[in-house]
């Protein structure tokens, strides 16, 4: 699992060319998106982030609701989310 | 007074010509070439009609000059042979040239019956349904055709194979009464027809029996039990309207997640006379600067201090009234771009909003026929207002109440006449979520609006949903100035009503109905203009750009940046890589320095984006950040755009911070740091940590192509001296020198104390460009 939580961070600083941020400082439980203390990403960084999720682990977001939401609230609603509909 | 009297007479000529005719012949005796001469009268009344038409090319001169030489043959024949047969074929003559007429409009429109109508209803041509009423009028048109091909052919069976009696029974009686009969059938079939009109009609004259109660209003996400029909909405715009009156008169803001809420509040405040003010930021900072004005805050979401529309609609009864109210003197704002700190108000009047609908409406109301209507944009914007919810209401197509987000949900509506307002940023990402061509009933209606839409985003967009979207130009001042299909023309064509004309300085001014400034209103877009007035979009002309269509103001960020109070300069630049996105590079000041002296680089930046987010939406909170001693400048102290662009070539790294860049031409110093946990120092002397050569020469290179532009491509190292060595912690200035008949680059490291550390040459490779 966090080996999976690494690479979703690695991902996720990778495609949305994050700066001055290693995945260290990435904390699991916190609101990628939005305001706050998360990492403060936008509607158009998550349509970028659903595309490289497909990409890199096979799993799509298909529908938006506020479902999809939730998983996208945090590296741990995420990672839950990928290991849950991955093929295994 | 003489032309109505000739018009008189000759129309009357023409009539009773067929019972003249007979009489001559029958009653009074006369010889068919004394009766030739009234064919040679009315040869003469078509002459006279041509002579006066100004364009001797015009299909109405040339069915006058037709008219002329057919009547001139038959009669002068009639003369010439004493022939009772030709006078009779003048039936015939005015079959073909009215064929003629009416045949060639349908091809060179606009048809003959809808130039009719028009003399009638001059609002017409304007009118949001002249596109259905000129299909009509074809239609009635081509039936004229049909009857006189039918009509000619019987003329001339009567004249060649009946005697003069069938001839004058069908050509002056008969032929008159079939006319009057398809007079008459058009006339019933009209008012079918009419009926079959889309139910077009302006909010402001809608009356609670508009529509039938059952007519569905707006839908959402989730199936029926969100769907709203037009009982459902009178209701709660009337809960809604008595709970405004109860209140005191102040202006409402407005900011609502759910379209259908939104229409409800806003058509209850113009029917109490109250203003809107219309939002889409609703940050916390933002509703507390533009509720200085004293106002109240209407929303469907909590939001401290407002008031949820939920409350209106339990404490008010359903009156069953539908009072009316005067567009002209209804006052709307809405913001320019709520992505912006300071509050812009665009004021409207709601005629205006309702006139610019109708502008837009001429053009594309086929469109919205029975169709349902989605947008990817913000419906407190003006296009998302206009174009998605006001237009939906006033064609009655149901609207979908809240915003689609994703392209996937596109799909799901693939059996309905689909119209879908979105914007360039959404159709960008279409192949984000949709992989093959959506397989729709019925290909959909896109409209582009907020941004120009390039043209491979564009085909993509006609590959995977089948329709090649139109643009609408414009702004929340102007409302639609031009519109566009880059398939066809990259043109922008102007709406009819507005005139666009080019300032002296390049930029667009235009003039319509529906500004509210009586002058017009120039906009800071350059245009190159054709002389039939379409245009071409060249660039802004000031300091305003669009991040993913939402337009900011970039001083505006800059100023916002400021009022931390830890910044001594800043500079805002908007960045296109990926996608598009706000730079920032910030010289801190002493109180800036001293308060982030512990900071990471990552917690600084995070203190400003968090600052920002009280004021601006997360698109334009800059995503990249700079921290300097100095902004890059020239030295007359100049900063300019590319070299602010530059410190952003190469993504920000540990092993060097840029403190500092002068450049003038090809001449450049840049100081910088190297901190102690450098990956520069790696590798080589464990004990004794200082700059490889080999690093110095790869920072002179990039240096060099980052802000010289020069190539990373080198030939020849030509000579380099190192005296001495760069430690950690050092500041150094780097002096790169670059010519460019030679493509050789000279370097020189010096030291805080102007000692020099190392220097040399190298030979780049030419550029291939």
């Amino acid at each position: 699992m966090n080996e999976l939580k690494n690479k979703i961070k690695e991902v996720i600083i990778s495609v949305l060319e994050l700066e001055d941020i290693t995945p260290e400082d990435i904390d699991d439980e916190a609101p990628l998106f939005g305001k706050g203390k998360g990492l403060g990403l936008d509607s158009i960084d998550a349509l970028e982030l659903g595309l490289a999720i497909k990409d890199n682990f096979g799993v799509s977001f298909t529908a938006v609701n506020e479902e999809t939401r939730k998983h996208f609230a945090s590296i741990n609603a995420l990672a839950t989310y990928i290991s849950a509909n991955s093929e295994k | 007074m003489k032309s109505v009297a000739g018009k008189i007479i000759f129309a009357a000529l023409s009539v009773l010509y067929p019972g003249l005719v007979f009489c001559g012949l029958y009653f009074w005796g006369l010889k068919p070439r004394v009766l030739s001469l009234a064919l040679l009268v009315l040869a003469l009344f078509h002459f006279i009609s041509y002579s006066k038409e100004n364009d001797k090319k015009s299909v109405s001169a040339i069915k006058g000059g037709l008219f002329f030489i057919l009547t001139l043959l038959c009669g002068s024949t009639a003369f010439a042979l004493d022939s009772t047969l030709f006078l009779m074929f003048y039936p015939v003559v005015i079959s073909v040239c009215l064929l003629f007429f009416f045949g060639t409009s349908l091809f060179f429109g606009p048809n003959i019956i809808f130039r009719f109508a028009c003399i009638g209803h001059k609002e017409l041509s304007k009118s949001a349904l002249r596109s259905y009423v000129e299909r009509y009028c074809a239609k009635v048109t081509k039936v004229w055709c049909i009857f006189f091909i039918i009509n000619g052919t019987i003329a001339t069976g009567t004249a060649i194979y009946g005697n003069e009696k069938i001839w004058t029974i069908y050509n002056g009686c008969i032929a008159y009464i079939l006319i009057g009969c398809l007079f008459a059938g058009e006339f019933m079939i009209r008012r079918i027809a009419e009926r079959n009109q889309p139910p077009y009609m302006y909010l402001s004259s809608f009356k609670r029996d508009s529509r039938s109660d059952d007519s569905i209003v707006a839908f959402g996400g989730n199936g029926e039990r969100d769907v709203k029909t037009w009982k459902d909405f009178t209701s709660d715009v009337s809960k809604l309207r008595q709970g405004f009156e109860k209140m005191e008169n102040k202006p409402w803001i407005l900011n609502f997640n759910d379209s259908y809420f939104f229409m409800v509040a806003f058509l209850a405040l113009m029917q109490s006379h109250r203003t809107a003010i219309i939002t889409a930021n609703r940050s916390n900072e933002f509703i507390k600067e533009i509720r200085k004005e004293d106002s109240f805050f209407l929303t469907d979401e909590e939001f401290n201090g407002a008031i949820l529309i939920d409350q209106f609609l339990k404490n008010n009864e359903d009156d069953g009234k539908w009072p009316t109210f005067n567009p002209s003197e209804s006052n709307v704002f809405l913001y320019t771009s709520g992505t912006t700190g300071t509050p812009k108000k665009s004021p409207k009047k709601f005629i205006q909003l309702e006139d610019e609908v109708n502008e837009y409406a001429s053009i594309y109301l086929e469109k919205y026929d029975k169709a349902v209507v989605i947008r990817t944009v913000n419906h407190h914007h003006i296009f998302g207002l206009t174009f998605s919810l006001m237009m939906s209401l006033m064609s009655a197509s149901p609207f979908r109440r809240t915003m689609v987000e994703f392209p996937t949900e596109i799909e799901s509506l693939k059996n309905n006449k689909l119209v879908i307002i979105a914007s360039p940023a959404f159709l960008k990402r279409l192949s984000g979520g949709i992989d093959k061509p959506i397989d729709f009933k019925q290909n959909p209606f896109i409209l582009s609006a907020g941004g120009v839409l390039p043209e491979d985003t564009a085909a993509n967009a006609e590959k995977l949903l089948g329709y090649w979207p139109s643009e609408i130009y414009g702004s929340t001042e102007t409302g639609c100035i031009a519109h566009r299909q880059s398939k066809i023309d990259v043109h922008y064509t102007p709406f009819p009503n507005n005139s666009v004309t080019l300032t002296d300085e390049g930029s667009l001014h235009v003039s319509s109905p529906y500004i509210y400034e009586k002058n017009g209103f120039t906009t800071a877009d350059l245009i190159k203009q054709e002389t039939d007035g379409r245009f071409v979009l060249l660039g802004r002309a000031d300091s305003i750009v669009k991040i993913e269509e939402k337009r900011i103001s970039l001083p505006e960020v800059e100023m916002r940046i400021r009022q931390t109070g830890f910044v001594q300069d800043v500079r805002v630049i908007a960045l296109s890589k990926k996608r598009q996105f706000l730079a920032v590079a910030i010289v801190l000041n002493k109180e800036g320095s001293e308060k982030f002296k512990e900071y990471t680089k990552l917690e600084i930046n995070q203190y400003f984006r968090e600052f920002l987010a009280n004021y601006l939406e997360m698109t334009v909170i800059p995503k990249k950040w700079r921290y300097l001693e100095e902004l890059p400048q020239d030295t007359q102290g100049k900063i300019k755009n590319n070299d602010i662009e530059a410190l952003f070539m190469y993504p920000d790294s540990t092993n060097k911070r840029i403190l500092q860049v002068k450049r003038d031409g090809n001449h450049a110093t840049i100081k910088f740091s190297i901190p102690q946990t450098s990956d520069y120092f790696n590798g080589h002397f464990e004990e004794f940590q200082l700059l490889p050569a080999v690093v110095q020469v790869e920072l002179t290179m990039k240096f060099a192509h980052q802000f010289l532009g020069t190539t990373l491509s080198l030939k020849k190292i030509l000579r380099t001296k190192f005296m001495k060595p760069i430690l950690p912690e050092a500041q150094v200035f780097l002096e790169l020198d670059f010519d460019s008949e030679t493509s050789k680059l000279s370097f020189q490291f010096l030291g805080n104390d102007n000692e020099i550390h190392s220097s040399g040459s190298i030979l780049l490779n030419e550029e291939t460009k």
